[in-house]
């Protein structure tokens, strides 16, 4: 019984852990968010001033998202862009159905995630999918922060660029696809 | 000008030092252009990049007068409108990405918040910002109208921010108005979007009262290369110090200065290769030289030698030239003899022939024995004259070949010399004027040779196509000096005063063979120990003139 209560006990832990604890350097995230989203052209896919929807997906309030968010409206290409926080993947997927999402951002815990689906409708939307971890990028993510010998990187997936790449991403990452 | 002769190698290794240095001199000063137009493109990098900052930071803050207008002339506008005239202001400002501000309006000295905008309305919710925002609202009141800068505390989870503040006096009321500019961002931008690559430079923001708020360093480099510092720049709100790090755009293009000292070493290379050949051919031209110079000494050896042999030869040729003068009058007397025998042989048999027939008479004997005595003291005179002429040829040919040291009777000497020539010219009038009693002691050959030199020079060349042709000779004593004058004079053609010069001189003269005037000047100066003086006006007349001791001292004449 002891055991049994310590098997089910840790992942409870491990996972409100995760849940209270602040997303890795945040705050450079952010700061980096900002400027990537302000060069962004958008073209006329996302028509002209209309404003376009942030959707981040994290295990708390403690993310870049966030802290992006603070600024209450920030400028992608010569869009306004408006923050809308989700925790829970379905509520994500609700608000996507009904008002839809130009940018969406996931955590290092969602990013982890199978989300390849949720990708791949980003992808048909012609929006812009941010995320955490090589994981996200080898789901077709567009963006992803991967951490390397202690330095933040944020990759561009060379399958979304403008003439895409045959070659696969695992040449561009650690992780084999 | 005293040429000083310096080798070769020396020349050259001179110009190519100086070459080398003068190209060394140029790069020095062509670098330091370089260097002068490297520190001026990163004086330009660095103002563009001052541009550049104040765009940027002036982008930040420029909504703040703008919605403080908007603000002053709409105080009714609620909070709906007002996020409109933020957001509507990203729109159109392409250059704005960012809007954070708020405002408190002042009615009867109470604050009270208005309106908030982004990252603005945390200062309303968290205690320690909004005390930090009433610190600068304080000091605002106290300055107002004035655009204040406050940096703000750095805490955790938050970046340290600068808040903007402006406090606006109206009648009854007052307006503040606050903006915030996120630094971290602003440093990224700075850092990622505008430092140029290696400029080292130091950032610092400057309050209204000019006061440093905070500093960032840029591009800090490790260790302490050799950096160059640049004039700072003071913008309106910055302060920039910027040092040059060495590999700004690859460092100073020192390729010009480079090319101008390897163009320069290879110049200098290559005069000095000129130089070489030029002293090579140099070399050549000196071995030409000395072969040609072997070659004339060994010809002006050979012609020496044959003029040594033509001068002792020439004594001879004297002779030579006496000798058929002189027998040209000898056969004239044997044939006198010969036709006086002749006329004895005839009258003889003539006379034998009657003593035969007996019919010869006293007269015819008497007749006879004076013709026998007539002609033969006639063939005796005859015979005698050409004795003469033969003894004198022969006596002429022992002093010419002995030349003996003796006393001379001039007159005798010159006038039988004279004769010699007189009956081969005869169409010349030659006057002698000889004292009786001059007598010298010298050489007769050598003395001899030196009259026939002037004789036949006279005789030779003298008188070509002239009718009236006098030679004088003349001897006279000059007491003063106790030496002997002698002229030999013609009124002949004269010389050429080019071949005069020569002949005085000892001159090279295509006619001058130095067997002629220049030998007798040289045996009367060395062998007779006298001197020769030769006027001449040409085709007037020829004066030579002798000046011989009269006596010479056979001991002291021995060394010449």
């Amino acid at each position: 019984m002891p055991q049994a209560f310590q098997i089910l006990l840790l992942p409870i832990l491990f996972i409100y852990s995760l849940a209270s604890q602040a997303e890795d350097n945040a705050a450079h995230k952010s700061m980096v968010l900002f400027q990537t989203l302000k060069h962004i052209d958008w073209g006329s896919s996302k028509g002209v001033n209309k404003p376009l929807n942030f959707c981040s997906l994290t295990q708390n309030e403690h993310s870049a998202a966030h802290r992006l968010a603070l600024k209450q409206v920030i400028k992608s290409g010569q869009n306004l862009v408006y923050f809308h926080h989700f925790y829970q993947l379905e509520d994500l997927t609700d608000y996507n159905l009904e008002f839809g999402c130009d940018i969406y951002y996931f955590d290092n815990v969602f990013s982890q995630l199978n989300i390849r689906q949720n990708l791949a409708t980003a992808i048909q939307q012609r929006s812009v999918t941010i995320g955490n971890s090589e994981t996200f990028l080898l789901q077709n993510g567009t963006m992803a922060f991967i951490e390397k010998t202690n330095q933040l990187n944020l990759y561009l997936n060379p399958h979304q660029s403008l003439v895409p790449t045959t070659q696969p991403l695992s040449l561009y990452l650690s992780t084999p696809e | 000008m005293k040429i000083v002769k310096t080798p070769s190698w020396v020349i050259i290794l001179i110009c190519f030092l100086i070459g080398c240095f003068a190209s060394f001199k140029a790069k020095q000063q062509l670098a330091k252009f370089e260097e002068t137009i490297w520190l001026n493109s990163a004086s330009e990098a660095n103002q563009a990049f001052a541009n550049k900052l104040t765009i940027l930071f002036n982008n930040k803050i420029e909504y703040l007068p703008d919605f403080l207008s908007y603000v002053v002339s709409q105080p009714d506008l609620n909070k709906a409108g007002l996020d409109k005239f933020a957001e509507s202001y990203l729109i159109h400002h392409p250059a704005t990405d960012e809007i954070s501000l708020g405002y408190y309006q002042i009615i009867d000295n109470r604050l009270s918040h208005q309106w908030s905008f982004g990252t603005a309305r945390s200062y309303q919710s968290d205690d320690t910002l909004k005390s930090e925002l009433f610190s600068l609202f304080r000091l605002a009141k106290a300055t107002p109208d004035t655009l204040l800068y406050q940096l703000t505390n750095p805490r955790e989870f938050s970046e340290q921010n600068l808040l903007i503040g402006q406090y606006i006096e109206a009648p009854n009321q007052g307006f503040f108005i606050f903006g915030i500019i996120d630094l971290s961002t602003l440093n990224y931008q700075i850092n990622k979007e505008l430092v140029p690559d290696n400029l080292l430079i130091n950032l610092s923001f400057l309050n209204h009262n000019q006061k440093n708020l905070f500093s960032w360093q840029y591009n800090e480099v490790i260790g302490n290369p050799d950096i160059v510092t640049l004039p700072p720049i003071y913008t309106s709100n910055w302060q920039i110090s910027t040092q040059v790090i060495p590999k700004f755009k690859n460092g100073i293009n020192s390729d010009k200065s480079n090319k101008i000292l390897s163009a320069g070493i290879v110049l200098s290379m290559l005069i000095a290769c000129f130089i070489i050949f030029l002293a090579w051919l140099r070399h050549l031209v000196k071995l030409d030289l000395k072969a040609v110079q072997a070659e004339l000494i060994e010809s002006m050896t050979q012609k020496n030698i044959a003029q040594e042999n033509l001068k002792r030869s020439a004594k001879l040729s004297v002779y030579s030239q006496l000798a058929p003068k002189a027998i040209h009058s000898i056969p004239p007397y044997i044939s006198n003899v010969i036709k006086a025998c002749s006329s004895l042989e005839e009258k003889g048999i003539h006379l034998k022939n009657l003593i035969k027939e007996k019919k010869a008479t006293k007269t015819q004997y008497l007749s006879y024995l004076e013709n026998t005595v007539l002609l033969a003291r006639g063939s005796a005179e005859n015979m005698l004259k050409a004795g003469e002429s033969l003894y004198n040829l022969e006596k002429i040919k022992l002093e010419l070949e002995q030349d003996p040291l003796r006393q001379i009777h001039l007159q005798t000497h010159i006038q039988e010399l004279v004769d010699t020539y007189k009956n081969a010219h005869k169409n010349i009038n030659f006057v002698i004027t000889v004292a009786q009693d001059l007598i010298i002691q010298s050489y007769p050959g050598s003395l001899t040779h030196l009259l026939t030199i002037f004789l036949n020079n006279s005789l030779e060349h003298g008188f070509k196509n002239r009718n009236d042709k006098v030679l004088m000779i003349e001897a006279t004593y000059n007491k003063k000096k106790d030496m002997i004058n002698i002229r030999v004079e013609d009124n002949g053609l004269g010389i050429e005063p080019e071949l005069l010069e020569a002949m005085l001189n000892q001159q090279p003269h295509p006619l001058c063979t130095g067997i002629g005037l220049s030998l007798a000047k040289e045996i009367t100066e060395a062998q007779l120990g006298g001197e020769l003086d030769i006027k001449s006006k040409y085709e007037r007349y020829t004066r030579i003139s002798l000046l011989l001791p009269k006596k010479i001292n056979a001991e002291q004449n021995k060394g010449n």
